[in-house]
C-alpha cells in the first residue's frame, strides 16, 4: 500500500512525521502568503519558487540561487496561494483518513486554480485517496487502475509520478496481476538514484512474495538491501526490505531467522511508525504459522487489530487471520466478532471475501 | 481525611440476603481497599506507563474482556518486542490483576475459586519482591481483598446449605476461616509497610515547618501529603482487620462459644478503633461496627447505647456521615423490634426519615429504614385491636409499595409483604388458626390457579390483560405460600394429619414453584418418608427428586462438590423403587439417577441401575446407556493406533446389545402407541448408525422406516421428537448412507434422501459448505466401503455401491452455481480419484480418467480466470492430483511434466519430492528404462544453479536425516519437535528402502557381469543399512527391507 506516510518516506530518515505536519500546517500558510514554495526535505524547509520541474524533483529558485531538489528527499511541500483546503486535505490523507481527505479536495473550487503545479496537486491526491479506498477494499480495484493511468498520461512531468507509477502497481498486485505489478515497479527502477533502485527491488520482492515465488522474492529483498546500502536517503528501504525478506524466508522454511529478525525490527522500530509495525506483527504473525505457533500468532495477529488498525491493509489481513485462529481456538464469538468487523469496515477486501 | 470520608463503606443488614450481603461487603471492600493506597509519586527516573505500547496492549485486551488472552500474553511478554524493562518489573502485578479479573468471568465454582487464589498469592509475591515498587500497598490490599472475597463467599454458601448437611457446612466454614486468616496476614503487612513508609518520612514537625511559606530549608513538600495519605491508609487497614473479626463470627453456629469470641473480639477492636480516631469517621464507623457486634451476640442493650452515640451527633451535611447515621437507625430498629418496643422504632424511624432530603430516601440506607419502620407497623399491629389495626396496616402497606418499586436488598421481601395484606379484599389477614391458615392458603391457591388460567385464556383475546394477570398470580402465589407457612407454624396435635400433609405438600410445591429447590427438596422427602401412605408421598419424593437434581445441577455447573446431593438423590429414587415400584415416579426416579451415572460417566453404575428398572420402562434407558458406550467405543477405537482391543470390542457389543433390547423394548405395543421421546429417537438413530458401522445396512433401513419409532417416520409425522434440525440431518444423513449401501443399493430412495437432506439446509454460504461437508464425509465413508468391497474381491458389490455414489456427485455437479464453485468442482474430482484409489482395472480406469477431465476443466477455469481459484496454492493441489490420476492410468510422460512444473514453483515440497521420485522409478520399471530408474536414484532436470529440479531418493534421505537431526537438537526445549523426528526419520528409511529398491530393479534390466554387479551392490547397500541402523526405524520398515533382501536372495 502506498499512502502519504509511504510518500514522507521518500525523504525520510528518523523524522517524526506528526512534527512534520504539525510544522506544516502551523507555517505554512504564512509562507504561502508571502508568495514562496515551501518544500520540506530532510536536512530543513526551504522556501523560494518552483522554476522548473520533472519527474525525478524540481527546482526552487530564491534570489536568484537555484537550489535542485530530488523527489526522493522530499517531505512535504506547500506551494504559494494553493487553496485553503489543501492542507488539511494532505494532513488527513497522510493520516490515512482517505474520505475526510477526499470531502476536503471537492471542496476546492478549481476554477480558483491558476498554477498548474497545485492542480497536479489535487490531481495527485484525489487519486490517491481513491486508490487506497479500493486497496482497502471500499471501492472497486478496476476502477482505481484506470483512474492511476489517466493521472499519469495527463501528468507525465509532475514530481508526483513515481509515487503514482507505485501506486498503479500496488493496486495491479492487489488485483492479481503479479507481473503487471513488476512492470511498474521496474520503471522506478530505472531512476538512477539508489533510493529508487531499492524501492524498485522491495515492490518487487514483495509483489513475488504474494505470488508465492519466495525464493526469488529474497533475491529481489537482498538486491535492496544492497542499492540502499550506505547512501542516507535510501537507508529508510531497510528496515522494510529486512521485514519482508524475513517473511520470505519463513516461507521457506527458515522460521526460526526470520522470527527472530521480525522482532529485531519490532525492537528497533520508531514507536511511532505504526505502519511499520503493523506490518512487522503480520510478519510476525505469518512466521508463527508457518512454525505452527497459533497462540503466538493470534498474539501477533492482535497486536495489529488493537494497536495499529489504522493501516487498512494490515488490519483487513489481521481480522481474518483472526477469525481464523479464534475459530480453531474455540472461540466462535470472537471469531465471528472478527469476521463481522472485516465485513463491515473493509468490505471489498480480498480478505473479507475468503 | 478527604480519602478516608469518600471510602468509608455501605453496608446491609445482617437480616439481609446472604448472597446481597455478601457481594455488598466485597464491593465495599474492593472500593475501600481500591482508595486505600496513595497515588505515590513516581520515583525519580521511573518511565511513565503511558508511552509503553505493551500496556496499551494489555489494556486494550482488558478492555475488551479478554482477560485469558491478556494472561497468555503475560506469560510471554518476556519475548514482546515492545516491552519496556518499566512494564516488565511490573509483570507479576498485572498478571496477579489479570487472575482476579479471569475469575469474575470463570464460569465453574473450582476454577473461579482457584484465579483467585492464585491471584491474591501473585499480589503478595509481587509485594514481597517488589518493596520499592509504588504498587506494592496496593498489591498487599488487593490480596488481602481477595482472601476476604473468599472467604465471604465459602460463608454465604454454607448458610445457604440445608440443615442436613453438617460436613459440607463445615468443610465451607472452615475453609472461609482459612481464607479470613490469609486476608489477616496480608493486611497486617500493609499495616507495617504503612509504618515502615512512615519512618521513612522526615518527622513530623519537620514537615509542618517545611509546609510555612517562610521556611528556608526547602524540604520536599511532597511528603508532608505523602504522611497523611500513610496515615490514613493505616487508618483503614486497622478497620478492615477488626472487620476480619466480624466476618470471622459468621463461620461459626450461632450458639457456638467461638461465635461469641470472635464477636466479642471484634467489639474490643472496633472500640479501639472508636477511640484512636474519636470524631473522624473512621472512628464512628468504628462505633457502628462495635454495635453490629454486641447486636449480633445478643446484646442489644449495649448495642443501642453503640448506636446512640452516632444518631445524637449534631446534624452534619457530609453524605458519607449521613449514611453511616442512616444504618444506625437502621440497627436501632432492629434491635427494638427484637426486644419487643415497635413503638421505639416507629418514633426513631419516622422522625429520621421526616428529617431527611427527598432525594435521600430512595438511597439503600434509607429504603432499609424505611423496611424497618414498615415491620415495626406490622409489629405493632399484631398486638392492636380495632381501627388501630387496619391503620398500622395502611402505613406499612404504603412504605412496602414505595420500596417495592425500587431495585434493592429489601424489594422482594416488599413485594411479598404488599401480598399478603392484599389477599382476596382489604381485610386484614389475621390468622390465628391452622384452619384460618390452611382455609386461606388453598383459596390463595385457587385464584392463583384461575389468574394462570385466565391469563392463558387472555393470550389470545386481550392479550393487554396478560401481563396484569400473570402479576395477579404472582401475586397469589406469594401469599399462598405464606398462608401454609405460617399454617405449619399454627399446627399442633389437634390440627388434622391429613390436613397438615396437604399444607406440608403445597408448600413443597409452591417453594419448587418459587425457585427455592433447598425448602422444596427437604419438605418433599420428609412428606415421602414419613407419610408414605398419603396419597400426596408419591408426587412429594418426585419433586423431592426433581430439586436434588436442580441442586446436583447447580453444583455441578459450579465445580463444586455434589456429594450431599448425590446422596439425597440416591437416597429419594430408593424410597421411591422400593415404596411405590411400579410407579411412573419409580421408573422416572432410577431413570435420573442413571443419567446422573452417565453425566459422571459412571457406566458401570448405570448398568446396574438399570437392572432395578420394571423391564417395560428400560427401553429408554438402554438407549441412552447404549449410546454412551457406543460413544466411548467410538473415542477409544479412534484412539488405539494399533487397533481396538478386546476391552474396546467389549464395548461395542455391550452397546449393540443396549441398543438393540432398547429398540425392541420401545416396539411392543404399549410403547409405540405412546409419545416417543426426543432421547428415544436418538437412541434408535443410533442403532440404526450401530447397524450401519457394522455392515448391516439392511437391518439399518428396517430400524429407519420402523412405522411407530423409526427415525424417518417419526420426521414424517413432525413428532415433537425430531424438532431438532440437527437430528432430521443425522437420520437423512444415516438413510442416505443405508440407501446406497444395500445390496442392491436403492438409488430412487437415497436420491430422495439427497433432495430432503438439502432441503433441510439454507441457501447461504455456510449451509451449501455444511451439505457439501456432510457430502464429502459420507463419499469418505464409501469410499472405504469400497475399498474394503475390492479388499475382500467382491468387485460387484464394490462397483454397486461407487454407482449410487456417482449419483451424489452427479448432483453435487449439477447444484445451481456449482459450475463456477471451485470448492464443488474439487471436491467432485477428488472424490471420482478416491473411488478410483477403491477400485480396480477397468472400474477403476473409468474413475481415473473422469477425475483427470475434472481437474483438466478445473485448471482450465482457473487459466481464464485468475479468481476462479481461491488460491495459487489450491492451484498447485488441483495440478498435483491431476498429474495423480495421470499416473494411475500410466500415462507416465503427462504426470511427470505436470509433478516437475508445480516443482518449478514449489522445489522445496519434501511431499511432492517424494511422489516425482516415486513415479519416476515406477516408468522406469514398468517401461524397463535403467535410465529413468537411475534418475529417481539421483534425481533430474538440472537447472541454472547446477541442483536437479527433482532431486531423486538419496537426497531426500539426505535431507531427511539433516532435518532430523536439527530437530533432535531443538527437543530438549520443544516438545513439539517428537513429531517432526518421528515424521523425517520414517521418511529418511523410506528414501533409502526406496533407492535399495530402484537399484535392484535396474540391477534386473542389466546383463552378464554388470546385472551381478549391480545385484552385489544393491544387496551390499541394504545390508549396510542394516548394520548402521539394526533398527530400521522400526517395524514396519523392518519387514520392507527384510522382504526385499530375500527377494535380491532369491535373484541371485
Amino acid at each position: 500500500m502506498i499512502s502519504m506516510a509511504n510518500l514522507a518516506r521518500y525523504g525520510r530518515i528518523c523524522f517524526d512525521a506528526t512534527l512534520v505536519l504539525l510544522i506544516v500546517a502551523t507555517s505554512a500558510n504564512r509562507a504561502a502568503a508571502q508568495g514562496f514554495d515551501r518544500v520540506h526535505n530532510r536536512n530543513g524547509t526551504k522556501f523560494g519558487k518552483i522554476t522548473k520541474m520533472n519527474v525525478l524533483g524540481f527546482t526552487l529558485t530564491r534570489g536568484g540561487v537555484e537550489t535542485k531538489i530530488p523527489v526522493e528527499e522530499i517531505v512535504s511541500i506547500t506551494f504559494a496561494g494553493e487553496p485553503e483546503d489543501l492542507a488539511p486535505a494532505r494532513s488527513a490523507a497522510t493520516a490515512g483518513r482517505f474520505e475526510d481527505a477526499l470531502a476536503k479536495l471537492n471542496r476546492i473550487d478549481r476554477n480558483d486554480i491558476d498554477r498548474v503545479e497545485i492542480a497536479q496537486e489535487i490531481d495527485f491526491l484525489v487519486t490517491l485517496c481513491k486508490a487506497e479506498l479500493s486497496l482497502s477494499g471500499q471501492r472497486s480495484l478496476a476502477q482505481a487502475e484506470q483512474e492511476v493511468t489517466r493521472f499519469l498520461s495527463k501528468n507525465g512531468k509532475s514530481f508526483r509520478v513515481p509515487a503514482a507509477i507505485e501506486l498503479l502497481g500496488n493496486v495491479l498486485l492487489a488485483n492479481r496481476d503479479y507481473d503487471g505489478a513488476r512492470v511498474q515497479y521496474a520503471k522506478l527502477g530505472k531512476a538512477r538514484a539508489p533510493y529508487f533502485k531499492a524501492r524498485s527491488a522491495l515492490l518487487t520482492g514483495r509483489s513475488l512474495h504474494a505470488e508465492g515465488k519466495d525464493e526469488a522474492a529474497v533475491a529481489a529483498f537482498d538486491q535492496a538491501l544492497q542499492a540502499a546500502e550506505g547512501n542516507v536517503v535510501a537507508e529508510s528501504q531497510k528496515l522494510e526490505a529486512t521485514l519482508h525478506r524475513a517473511v520470505s524466508q519463513s516461507a521457506l522454511g527458515d522460521v526460526q531467522l526470520s522470527t527472530d529478525t521480525v522482532n529485531e525490527i519490532i525492537s528497533r522500530a520508531d514507536r511511532e511508525e505504526t505502519q511499520l509495525l503493523a506490518q512487522a506483527y503480520i510478519a510476525l504473525g505469518d512466521c508463527y504459522l508457518q512454525a505452527e505457533k497459533n497462540k503466538a500468532a493470534l498474539d501477533a495477529f492482535l497486536h495489529v487489530d488493537l494497536l495499529f488498525n489504522s493501516s487498512a491493509a494490515e488490519h483487513a489481513r489481521a481480522l481474518h487471520e483472526l477469525a481464523q485462529l479464534w475459530e480453531a481456538k474455540g472461540q466462535s464469538d470472537r471469531s465471528r466478532d472478527a469476521q463481522q468487523r472485516l465485513i463491515d469496515k473493509y468490505p471489498g477486501s480480498r480478505w473479507a471475501k475468503q | 481525611m478527604k480519602s478516608l470520608l469518600s471510602s468509608l463503606p455501605s453496608q446491609t443488614a445482617a437480616s439481609g440476603t446472604h448472597f446481597t450481603r455478601t457481594f455488598i461487603a466485597t464491593r465495599f471492600l474492593l472500593v475501600a481497599l481500591v482508595l486505600l493506597v496513595p497515588t505515590l509519586p513516581l520515583r525519580a527516573g521511573q518511565t511513565p506507563l503511558r508511552a509503553d505500547w505493551a500496556a496499551d496492549y494489555l489494556a486494550a485486551l482488558r478492555e475488551r474482556g479478554w482477560h485469558d488472552v491478556a494472561l497468555e500474553y503475560l506469560d510471554g511478554a518476556a519475548q514482546d518486542p515492545l516491552a519496556t524493562p518499566a512494564f516488565l518489573a511490573q509483570l507479576g502485578y498485572q498478571r496477579a490483576t489479570t487472575q482476579a479479573d479471569l475469575a469474575r468471568q470463570a464460569v465453574g465454582d473450582a476454577q473461579r475459586q482457584a484465579l483467585l487464589t492464585a491471584a491474591a498469592d501473585g499480589f503478595q509475591k509481587f509485594a514481597a519482591e517488589q518493596t520499592d515498587s509504588p504498587r506494592q500497598l496496593q498489591a498487599l490490599a488487593t490480596a488481602g481483598n481477595l482472601f476476604t472475597e473468599q472467604a465471604l463467599y465459602a460463608t454465604s454458601k454454607a448458610e445457604k446449605l440445608p440443615e442436613a448437611a453438617h460436613r459440607q457446612r463445615e468443610r465451607l466454614q472452615n475453609s472461609a476461616r482459612g481464607f479470613l486468616e490469609r486476608a489477616q496476614l496480608s493486611l497486617q503487612n500493609l499495616l507495617q509497610q504503612c509504618d515502615n513508609k512512615l519512618k521513612s518520612l522526615p518527622k513530623a514537625a519537620q514537615l509542618q515547618k517545611a509546609a510555612l511559606p517562610k521556611n528556608p530549608r526547602g524540604q520536599d513538600p511532597r511528603a508532608q501529603s505523602t504522611r497523611q495519605q500513610l496515615q490514613a491508609k493505616r487508618a483503614e487497614a486497622k478497620f478492615l482487620l477488626a472487620k476480619l473479626d466480624f466476618e470471622k463470627s459468621r463461620t461459626y453456629a450461632s450458639d457456638s462459644k467461638a461465635r461469641q469470641i470472635a464477636l466479642e473480639t471484634a467489639a474490643a477492636a472496633f472500640a479501639k478503633l472508636y477511640q484512636d480516631y474519636e470524631e473522624k469517621l473512621v472512628g464512628f464507623y468504628g462505633r457502628l461496627y462495635q454495635a453490629r457486634s454486641y447486636q449480633a451476640a445478643g446484646n442489644f442493650e449495649q448495642a443501642l447505647e453503640c448506636y446512640r452515640d452516632i444518631v445524637d451527633q449534631p446534624p452534619i451535611a457530609n453524605q458519607d456521615f449521613r449514611r453511616l447515621v442512616a444504618r444506625a437507625y437502621r440497627y436501632r430498629a432492629e434491635c427494638h423490634l427484637r426486644v419487643d418496643a415497635p413503638d421505639k422504632a416507629i418514633k426513631e424511624c419516622t422522625e429520621w426519615l421526616d428529617a431527611s432530603r427527598g432525594s435521600e430516601l430512595s438511597e439503600p440506607d434509607w429504603l432499609a429504614v424505611s423496611y424497618r419502620l414498615a415491620s415495626a407497623y406490622e409489629a405493632k399491629a399484631a398486638s392492636s385491636a380495632g381501627s388501630e389495626v387496619q391503620k398500622l396496616r395502611t402505613e406499612a402497606r404504603k412504605l412496602y409499595r414505595e420500596i417495592a418499586k425500587i431495585p434493592g436488598e429489601f424489594q422482594r421481601d416488599a413485594r411479598a409483604k404488599m401480598t399478603s395484606t392484599i389477599s382476596g379484599s382489604d381485610k386484614p389477614a389475621v390468622l390465628k388458626t391452622f384452619d384460618e391458615a390452611f382455609g386461606a392458603g388453598k383459596e390463595a391457591l385457587e385464584q392463583m390457579n384461575s389468574a394462570k388460567l385466565a391469563a392463558r385464556l387472555a393470550k389470545e383475546n386481550n392479550p393487554d390483560s396478560v401481563e396484569s394477570l400473570n402479576e395477579q398470580a404472582g401475586a397469589h402465589q406469594v401469599a399462598a405460600l405464606q398462608y401454609f407457612q405460617r399454617a405449619l407454624q399454627l399446627s399442633d396435635v389437634q390440627t388434622d394429619s391429613e390436613q397438615l400433609v396437604s399444607a406440608r405438600y403445597y408448600l413443597c410445591w409452591l417453594y419448587w414453584e418459587d425457585g427455592r429447590p433447598d425448602d422444596a427438596a427437604v419438605i418433599g422427602k420428609f412428606l415421602a418418608r414419613r407419610y408414605p401412605e398419603s396419597r400426596f408421598a408419591p408426587v412429594a419424593a418426585k419433586l423431592a427428586l426433581a430439586a436434588y437434581q436442580q441442586l446436583y445441577n447447580r453444583a455441578k455447573q459450579a465445580g463444586e462438590s455434589t456429594d450431599f446431593e448425590s446422596q439425597q438423590l440416591a437416597e429419594v429414587a430408593e424410597l421411591l423403587a422400593v415404596r411405590w415400584p411400579e410407579s411412573p415416579e419409580a421408573a422416572a426416579g432410577l431413570n435420573l439417577l442413571i443419567n446422573i451415572a452417565l453425566l459422571d460417566d459412571r457406566l458401570s453404575d448405570a448398568s446396574q441401575l438399570l437392572e432395578r428398572l420394571p423391564p417395560s420402562s428400560r427401553g429408554a434407558a438402554e438407549l441412552r446407556l447404549g449410546r454412551a458406550l457406543w460413544t466411548r467405543y467410538l473415542n477409544a477405537s479412534r484412539n488405539a493406533r494399533a487397533g481396538p482391543d478386546d476391552a474396546v470390542m467389549a464395548l461395542k457389543r455391550q452397546a449393540g446389545q443396549l441398543l438393540a433390547s432398547g429398540y425392541e423394548t420401545l416396539q411392543v405395543p404399549s410403547k409405540a402407541t405412546s409419545k416417543v421421546t426426543s432421547s428415544e429417537a436418538i437412541g434408535v438413530l443410533y442403532y440404526a448408525q450401530f447397524l450401519l458401522a457394522g455392515g448391516e445396512p439392511l437391518q439399518a433401513v428396517a430400524v429407519l422406516e420402523n412405522r411407530s419409532i423409526g427415525p424417518l417416520s417419526l420426521i414424517e409425522e413432525q413428532s415433537s421428537a425430531t424438532q431438532s434440525a440437527e437430528f432430521v440431518q443425522m437420520a437423512y444423513r444415516a438413510a442416505l448412507r443405508a440407501y446406497v449401501s444395500v445390496e442392491p443399493p436403492e438409488r430412487e430412495k437415497a436420491r430422495a434422501m439427497m433432495t430432503a437432506l438439502e432441503s433441510t439446509i439454507g441457501s447461504e454460504d455456510k449451509s451449501q459448505h455444511k451439505l457439501i461437508t456432510i457430502y464429502v464425509n459420507l463419499g469418505l465413508e464409501l469410499q472405504q466401503q469400497i475399498s474394503a468391497l475390492t479388499a475382500a474381491g467382491q468387485a460387484d458389490k464394490a462397483r454397486g455401491v461407487a454407482a449410487s455414489f456417482e449419483d451424489l456427485l452427479t448432483r453435487l455437479t449439477r447444484r445451481a452455481d456449482s459450475a463456477n464453485d471451485w470448492k464443488v468442482q474439487n471436491w467432485v474430482a477428488n472424490m471420482n480419484l478416491q473411488l478410483g484409489k477403491g477400485l480396480r482395472g477397468k472400474d477403476a480406469a473409468r474413475y481415473y480418467q473422469q477425475a483427470e477431465v475434472a481437474y483438466q476443466t478445473l485448471l482450465s477455469k482457473a487459466d481464464q480466470d485468475p479468481k476462479f481459484a481461491p488460491s495459487p496454492i489450491a492451484v498447485l493441489a488441483a495440478k498435483k492430483r491431476l498429474a495423480d490420476a495421470q499416473q494411475a492410468q500410466r500415462k507416465y510422460a503427462a504426470a511427470f511434466q505436470q509433478y516437475t512444473s508445480i516443482l518449478r514453483e514449489k522445489p522445496n515440497m519434501l511431499e511432492l519430492q517424494q511422489v516425482v521420485a516415486t513415479a519416476l522409478q515406477q516408468w522406469g520399471t514398468e517401461q524397463n528404462d535403467a535410465e529413468k530408474i537411475e534418475k529417481s536414484i539421483r534425481g533430474a532436470m538440472p537447472q541454472t544453479n547446477k541442483k536437479n529440479l527433482v532431486w531423486g531418493w538419496l537426497r531426500l534421505a539426505s535431507i531427511a536425516d539433516q532435518a532430523k537431526r536439527k530437530a533432535e537438537k531443538k527437543a530438549a526445549d520443544d516438545p513439539s519437535q517428537a513429531r517432526k523426528i518421528a515424521t523425517f526419520e520414517n521418511l529418511f528409511f523410506q528414501s533409502r528402502y526406496h533407492v535399495a529398491q530402484a537399484r535392484f530393479a535396474a540391477a534386473k534390466l542389466a546383463t552378464g557381469a554388470d546385472r551381478q554387479k549391480q545385484l552385489r551392490s544393491a544387496r551390499q547397500s541394504l545390508e549396510s543399512m542394516k548394520r548402521l541402523y539394526p533398527k530400521l526405524g522400526g517395524p514396519q520398515w523392518q519387514g520392507a527391507y527384510g522382504k526385499l533382501l530375500e527377494q535380491m536372495e532369491q535373484v541371485q
